[in-house]
């Protein structure tokens, strides 16, 4: 999986460049967010390019925003696609995220 | 339990200086390591942990106490022997006498000790110690042989289900001892024409799993090397019976069905060689019948070099692409119940029908021996091998999707893209439709994490299918996993999980499954596990 990183403004960036998030590739996004987000208190992640994700993938998602959150941070989410829109009003998760259609709105919004 | 080193080590258990002063003196010029004892649990304890050859049990007063002696040593080696210097009279020590009488490696040497006999009598019980040593090591090796080439005979045989684009072929295969003389195989002729045969290599264990393996590398030899691909059948049994004949030197024979399927012109033909013929069965109809080969081919390979198979012996018929083929080795039909009683045909055809099975795709074999089994046939005395094969273009328009995966997670998402898009072309609504594949999806994942977790990935497969019928989406998963109970939680009022979702470690997955789905089934099937989710599309979405 390969995962893109920037900062924009002070909010880190964070682009998943796969289509899928699973549980054959999850750990690595997990591994790879800790090492990130561990000094950045905002972080945008940006899931365009995402067309599924399963329980795996979806509770690496939930471990990357509790991260976030037990140490001082934000999680939000960006662009997501249609599909993946779908899976989260499935499982209702997004209820537990702040998602936004675009992500300069995302970065935008840490700053409110 | 074996004598330890390279040393030949005997113990003395005595309670008498002079005794023991005597056999020392006896055994003095022997190439022996000789370790006295007084105490016989010390003896005991020296066996255990070093070992020896032979025993002699020197104590003055023989009683119940060299009973005990024997009853302690015999715990720690069954079959070093123990030699009893002592006078035993019957009339007094009956019990005793019997006891040594019936342990079978007791030697009792009559007082007073004669050097020269009693030397004879220690150098004999050494050398059938030593030998039967020999046979117990040689016997593991074969037992390890047998396990190793047991191993390496299922690598030849297909994987218990093949897929391709025209069909498909399961199989069962248990070998009464480990490894037999059944095989089958599916070979591919090239413009959608098949090889299917089963047969049965006459004999048990390794000279008939040696002759087994060549058959099976035999068959692609001939067949690449047939002169007239339109009178393949013939040709493939008369070389198979010519080498039978000439290089196993009418030691071995064989019984052998073979099938030529023909996906283009939707012709199966078929020949048999004193193999039981076709079971087919009817899916429309649920009934099942007996394509009997009657007189043609008739003789086993390997009897007579003089015979010949022709295209006379060559039955044909339609590949009907509703119907499922089966056949079996003998060994099925030759199973009995505990009263001795086999099934004859006529039984075992009612039994399927009777046993009102859903017979779908890939788990003809497993049925058949649960069936037979649950009917009582239990006692197996050969090998056992039962294939099935039909073709993938079922006129059946509820199927959808029938196709095997490697398990391998990197396959999750070949099978999430295939049923989203046989779903997608067969105008499920998107959103139910990503329900169904979510749940599908979480259920192929713990196949694999849970059922093929601790066992070797030796090509293992599992076969889905997924049918959509009267407003319901059936999943149907078979894998031949371990037997992994799944008990699936209450699903969540609402559907979504969101407190679950944040705090749980583990078991997101089955909770998705018990939401999302209407209804689960699993069972196994004689070590072919059988799951289906249900998928009810009247539902709105949740």
């Amino acid at each position: 999986m390969e995962i893109k990183h920037e900062m924009i403004d002070d909010v880190l960036v964070i682009r998943l460049m796969t289509d899928r998030v699973d549980a054959e590739n999850s750990e690595i996004l997990k591994s790879q967010y800790r090492r990130l987000a561990a000094q950045a208190p905002k972080v945008a992640m940006d899931l365009q390019e995402l067309e599924f994700l399963d329980s795996t993938g979806l509770g690496v998602i939930v471990f990357c925003l509790r991260f976030s959150q037990e140490n001082g941070g934000l999680l939000k989410l960006a662009n997501l696609s249609t599909k993946v829109r779908m899976i989260f009003e499935i499982t209702r998760a997004y209820r537990v995220f702040d998602i936004f259609d675009d992500l300069g709105t995302a970065v935008k919004s840490f700053a409110v | 339990m074996s004598a330890k080193g390279d040393e030949t080590t005997v113990i003395v258990v005595d309670d008498d200086r002079a005794t023991r002063t005597l056999i020392l003196e006896i055994l003095k010029n022997e190439p022996y390591r000789v370790e006295v004892f007084s105490s016989q649990e010390a003896a005991a304890e020296f066996h255990r942990k070093s070992g020896c050859s032979a025993v002699i049990y020197a104590v003055s007063i023989l009683d119940e106490s060299a009973a005990a002696f024997l009853d302690m040593f015999r715990r720690i080696d069954s079959i070093v022997p123990v030699i009893i210097p002592g006078f035993l009279d019957y009339s007094a020590h009956g019990e005793l006498v019997e006891h040594f009488s019936a342990d079978g490696e007791v030697v009792l040497v009559s007082k007073p000790i004669m050097p020269q006999k009693f030397l004879e009598c220690v150098r004999e019980a050494i050398e059938r110690y030593r030998k039967s040593h020999l046979q117990i090591k040689h016997y593991s090796s074969v037992v390890n042989d047998i396990r190793a080439a047991s191993r390496m005979q299922a690598l030849l045989l297909p994987d218990w289900i093949v897929c391709n684009n025209d069909l498909f072929l399961s199989s069962l295969y248990e070998p009464m001892y480990g490894i037999g003389g059944d095989l089958y195989n599916l070979i591919e002729l090239g413009g959608r024409r098949y090889l299917i045969f089963i047969g049965d290599v006459a004999g048990h264990g390794i000279s008939a799993a040696m002759q087994m393996s060549v058959v099976m590398g035999w068959s692609k030899t001939i067949i690449e090397q047939a002169a007239d691909p339109d009178n393949l059948l013939p040709e493939l049994f008369n070389r198979l019976n010519a080498y039978f004949c000439t290089e196993f030197d009418h030691r071995g024979y064989m019984t052998c069905l073979a099938v030529l399927a023909d996906c283009e012109k939707e012709t199966l033909d078929y020949i048999s060689a004193g193999h039981m013929g076709l079971f087919r069965y009817d899916e429309r109809e649920h009934r099942i019948d007996y394509r009997d080969p009657g007189m043609k081919g008739g003789i086993p390979i390997g009897w007579f070099q003089e015979f010949e198979y022709t295209a006379e012996d060559v039955i044909h018929e339609t590949f009907d692409r509703d119907c499922r083929y089966f056949s079996m080795t003998d060994g099925v039909m030759d199973t009995c119940d505990i009263n001795s009683n086999k099934m004859s045909r006529e039984e075992f055809v009612k039994l399927l029908v009777e046993s009102n099975v859903d017979i779908s795709q890939g788990q003809i074999p497993y049925l058949l021996a649960e069936c037979i089994e649950e009917a009582g046939y239990t006692e197996t005395s050969d090998d056992v091998s039962i294939i099935s094969f039909g073709r993938r273009d079922s006129t059946s328009a509820a199927v959808k999707l029938s196709a095997a995966y490697t398990v391998d997670m990197a396959n999750s998402k070949t099978f999430s893209e295939e049923l989203h898009r046989a779903l997608k072309g067969a105008g499920v609504d998107e959103f139910k439709l990503l329900e169904i594949e979510l749940a599908s999806v979480e259920f192929f994942n713990n196949i694999i994490m849970h059922g093929f977790a601790t066992r070797p990935r030796i090509r293992p497969k599992i076969m889905v299918s997924v049918a959509l019928e009267n407003g319901r989406v059936e999943v149907t998963f078979l894998d031949r996993a371990r037997k992994f109970e799944i008990e699936l939680p209450k699903p969540e009022e609402g559907g979504g999980f969101d407190d679950f979702l944040m705090d749980a470690e583990a078991g997101r997955g089955l909770q998705l499954i018990a939401n999302l789905s209407d209804g689960f089934f699993r069972k196994n099937y004689h070590g072919l596990n059988v799951s289906k989710l249900y998928f009810d599309l009247q539902k709105g979405g949740k």
